[in-house]
This record gives structure tokens, C-alpha cells and sequence, in this order.
């Protein structure tokens, strides 16, 4: 062990894995053990998981550039106003340049009266919904009363930010409806947790930005902030090509979340150029 | 998340005979989006200690509650509270644990505490967990232009209100000549009487 410690092979290979490894059983439970506990996920099969990751997005021998692309493409967008929170996605789905759907539920249920964005890799933010839903569930049962948005969001914050460099993706809003009113928050991979008025994530962001700045204001109306948020997803499924299909609105206040609309952005196209006055053969 | 984002940020203190002040920018940014500019970088530890955070968010986040709780800790076990050496001591010892162990901590600070025996002080601690006492000190692109305002204007006599004067000077020296779009500063005095929030600037 001493040549080992000298050599510093600790940093190059994980020593741990390769006993699990002796066994088929063990590789099993060293590999499922979120099944049990859904924090503790398999980490990479290598030491400083950290730093070897990170090699995979620098460039190779020949100067081109390794990565391993993560789902990225989305607009998501939250806000808060006087009649609660108002949550608009769209519902694409890509992989660098492949669409892989065009109908994803970008908006996650986690209960009645809390709901998760989910933006960044999708597999990572599914996955991490669920386990916040399962936790929350389970707070509401131990203290007999709904978890605050506000220990939902820490809650998540906290788990991810344990994985944090491993090439976790995803930033998502918490918005929900508790004792001190209707509350958004902002969390990320990257640990951060912001509570706030307005947020827009993805890679249409900045488009869903434009229209939402310019036309939100807290005294809007429970119609005019559906449109708002709507017409916002839209110009940002126009403008991105890796937002798009069905533009979701929901909107939250203290008598939980309904689900407002679901409308393909075509047809939304469609509607907003006709009000324009456009002939249908210049759409 | 590099060391870059924590320079597009802004963090000044200026310690005097009897009080320090302290402000920083409230910019919080992903990527090349403002998403709040509200947000508060100064965080009150204790009666008359304020640290200031600036870095990659997780960590800044992560970081202030962790100090903040063992301040805490530190106070039920022992029934009197950490002084500002010591718990510029404990933050930097904190970050350099954090380096060695390969999970670093991205986070530049300020710490402004008054003790009745030692006065007012002022530290700055760095990400690779440097620290220095000193009369004055900046974080960040901003920081730069504020260290020859601050080298010309600054005397340990100055007033509160001096001191508050000069902070302008360097926000509008920022303003004038950083290329970032850092609005809002926020603006904490610590003096013996305890920490008090002057007008953002």
C-alpha cells in the first residue's frame, strides 16, 4: 500500500471498484444502490470522478473536440405576479441536432400545489423530480403538513450540489403555493438556489427573455399572464432550433396548479400571424 | 465553472479607525444572462461581522452557511462568540482543507468584523485560500479600477459618510469604465454599535 500511496495510483484508478468488480452480485448492488437510496447513484468506475470527466470535454490529439453531448435545447419560463405563479415550457426533446420528441412533459407534477421545471440533461432532471417528489411525500407524511417551497428547492439544491463537476446538467424552477404565498425558485447543477420574480431557462432563454421583460408586470391579469407566458415560449420555439412542439402553460395559486393549455407551437404560428394580418402565403 | 465568473463580479471594503464598510455588486448571472439583480452577496455572521461572497454560486452558497453554522456551533458549545481572527482562521482553513481534498471551493471574500478589544478589521481571503488583513481591499475586474481611487483617497481618519462617498467614487468609476453591467451595490457598515445596511448605490 505504501508503493500505492507513493505512485499516487489512487488518482488514476479507483481501487474500490475493482473488488466490487471481482463478483458479478456485487458489481449488481455497487451499481443499483439508488434503488435503495436514491441520493447515493453509482459514480464512474475511476478515481476523482471530478477531473477524469472533465477530460472527455477537452480537445483530443488531433485538436478536435471530444464531448459527450448532453440534451441541452429548451425554454422554460416561470414567473412570479398578484394571481400566483404562472410556468410556461415547450416540449422538444434533442440531442446535439436530433430531435428525439416533440411531445416531453417538461413540467413535473411533484404534488398539488408544487411543481419542477425540468431543463438540461433530461435524464438527470427526471430522475431528480422523482427522487424530490419521493422526498416530499415523505415530509408531508412524517409532519402532517406540505413541505415549503422553499425546503423543496434547498432540498434539491443540496442533493445535486454533491455531484457537482460529474457532468450533471440541469437547471430547473421550483414554483409552488405554501404559507408564505406563492413562491419560485431557481436551482441548478452547479449548486446555485435563487428565489426571484422572473426566470427563464434553456437555450431559448434569451429570446423567452425579450418578450417576458417587456411585456410583465406584477398587476397582470390571470388571462394576460397565460398570454404572456405562452407568447413567449412561442417567439423562443421560432427563434430556437432546439425548442419547439407543444407549448405547455400552468399556472399555480393557493388552490394548487391547473393545467391551463397545451397548444402546438405551429398552431400558435398560425394564430399570431393571422392577427398580424399576414396571408396565409407569406406565414 | 471557472475562476472567470467570480472576476465578473465585485467586492470592495474599506476598514477605518472605528468602523468597516463593505459593498458588492448584485448581479446574478448564468452564462451571459442577468437573472436577478437583487441579490445580496453580504451576509451577516454574527452581531458585527459581515462576510462578503464572490465566486461560482453553488460554492459561495454552500460556503456562507457553512461558516455561518459553525459560528453557531461554536457559540452553543463554548457560550461566547468566535472573534473575527478566528473565524477568518477557521474560513481559510476551511478553503485550504477544501483544496488539498481536490473539491475546491471557487470563492473570493471580504470579512468586516469590529471586536471590542482589536477594533474594526478587515481581511481578505482568496480561492486559494490567501488571506491578508489589510486597510482596503477590492475583488474582481471592478476591484481594479477601485485600488488607485481607493490608494489616493483613502485615510484611516475618514467619517462613515467619507467612507461612503469613496465607495461611490469606485462604483462610478466602475460604471464608467468596466465593460459588465454590475447595476446595484449593496452596502453594509460594520461599526461597534453592529451591522447596518446603507442605501444601495
Amino acid at each position: 500500500m505504501a508503493l500505492i500511496d507513493l505512485c499516487h495510483l489512487e488518482n488514476k484508478i479507483n481501487l474500490k471498484p475493482v473488488d466490487s468488480l471481482a463478483s458479478f452480485q456485487n458489481d449488481v448492488i455497487g451499481c443499483s444502490l439508488n434503488f435503495i437510496n436514491s441520493a447515493q447513484l453509482a459514480t464512474p468506475p475511476f478515481g476523482n470522478p471530478i477531473e477524469t470527466l472533465a477530460q472527455f470535454n477537452t480537445k483530443d490529439d488531433t485538436g478536435k473536440r471530444v464531448k459527450i453531448e448532453f440534451d441541452h435545447g429548451t425554454t422554460t419560463l416561470g414567473f412570479r405576479y398578484q394571481g400566483g405563479v404562472l410556468l410556461a415550457v415547450d416540449s422538444r426533446a434533442t440531442g446535439g441536432q436530433f430531435i428525439g420528441s416533440q411531445t416531453m412533459k417538461k413540467i413535473v407534477e411533484i404534488n398539488d400545489y408544487l411543481l419542477g421545471t425540468l431543463a438540461g440533461g433530461a435524464a438527470d432532471c427526471v430522475y431528480w423530480d422523482r427522487v424530490l417528489a419521493k422526498q416530499c411525500r415523505l415530509y408531508e407524511l412524517r409532519n402532517r403538513e406540505r413541505i415549503s417551497v422553499a425546503a423543496a428547492s434547498k432540498l434539491m439544491a443540496n442533493m445535486v450540489y454533491n455531484y457537482k463537476g460529474m457532468g450533471l446538467s440541469m437547471g430547473m424552477m421550483i414554483a409552488g403555493y405554501d404559507k408564505r404565498g406563492a413562491q419560485l425558485y431557481y436551482v441548478d447543477s452547479e449548486g446555485s438556489r435563487t428565489a426571484g420574480k422572473v426566470f427563464s431557462v434553456g437555450s431559448g432563454s434569451v429570446y423567452a427573455y425579450g418578450v417576458l421583460d417587456s411585456g410583465y408586470k406584477w398587476e397582470l391579469t390571470d388571462e394576460e399572464a397565460q398570454e404572456l407566458g405562452r407568447r413567449a415560449i412561442y417567439h423562443a420555439t421560432h427563434r430556437d432550433a432546439y425548442s419547439g412542439g407543444i407549448v405547455r402553460v400552468y399556472h399555480l395559486n393557493d388552490k394548487g396548479w391547473v393545467n391551463i393549455s397545451n397548444e402546438d407551437c405551429m398552431d400558435l404560428h398560425f394564430k399570431y400571424q393571422a392577427e398580424k394580418g399576414v396571408k396565409e402565403e407569406e406565414f | 465553472m471557472s475562476i472567470t465568473t467570480s472576476m465578473f463580479q465585485c467586492l470592495i471594503g474599506i476598514q477605518c479607525e472605528d468602523f468597516v464598510i463593505l459593498a458588492a455588486d448584485q448581479m446574478s448571472t448564468q452564462s451571459i444572462i442577468i437573472m436577478k439583480s437583487d441579490m445580496v452577496k453580504l451576509y451577516k455572521m454574527s452581531e458585527k461581522l459581515v462576510m462578503g461572497f464572490n465566486g461560482s454560486v453553488g460554492d459561495t452558497l454552500q460556503l456562507s452557511q457553512f461558516v455561518a453554522t459553525n459560528m453557531v456551533l461554536y457559540q452553543i458549545k463554548n457560550e461566547y462568540q468566535l472573534d473575527t481572527a478566528a473565524l477568518v482562521h477557521f474560513t481559510r482553513k476551511t478553503l485550504a482543507d477544501g483544496l488539498k481534498s481536490g473539491k475546491p471551493s471557487l470563492v473570493n471574500m471580504l470579512i468586516a468584523g469590529y471586536d471590542d478589544t482589536a477594533g474594526a478589521q478587515l481581511y481578505s481571503v482568496d480561492f486559494l485560500a490567501a488571506c491578508v488583513k489589510c486597510p482596503y481591499a477590492a475583488h474582481g475586474y471592478g476591484g481594479l479600477f477601485c485600488m488607485s481611487v481607493l490608494d489616493y483617497y483613502y485615510k484611516p481618519s475618514l467619517t462613515e459618510s467619507e467612507a461612503y462617498e469613496i465607495l461611490k467614487l469606485c462604483v462610478h468609476e466602475i460604471h464608467r469604465r468596466l465593460f459588465l453591467n454590475l447595476t446595484n451595490f449593496h452596502v453594509e457598515i460594520v461599526s461597534a454599535v453592529g451591522v447596518r445596511t446603507l442605501p444601495v448605490i
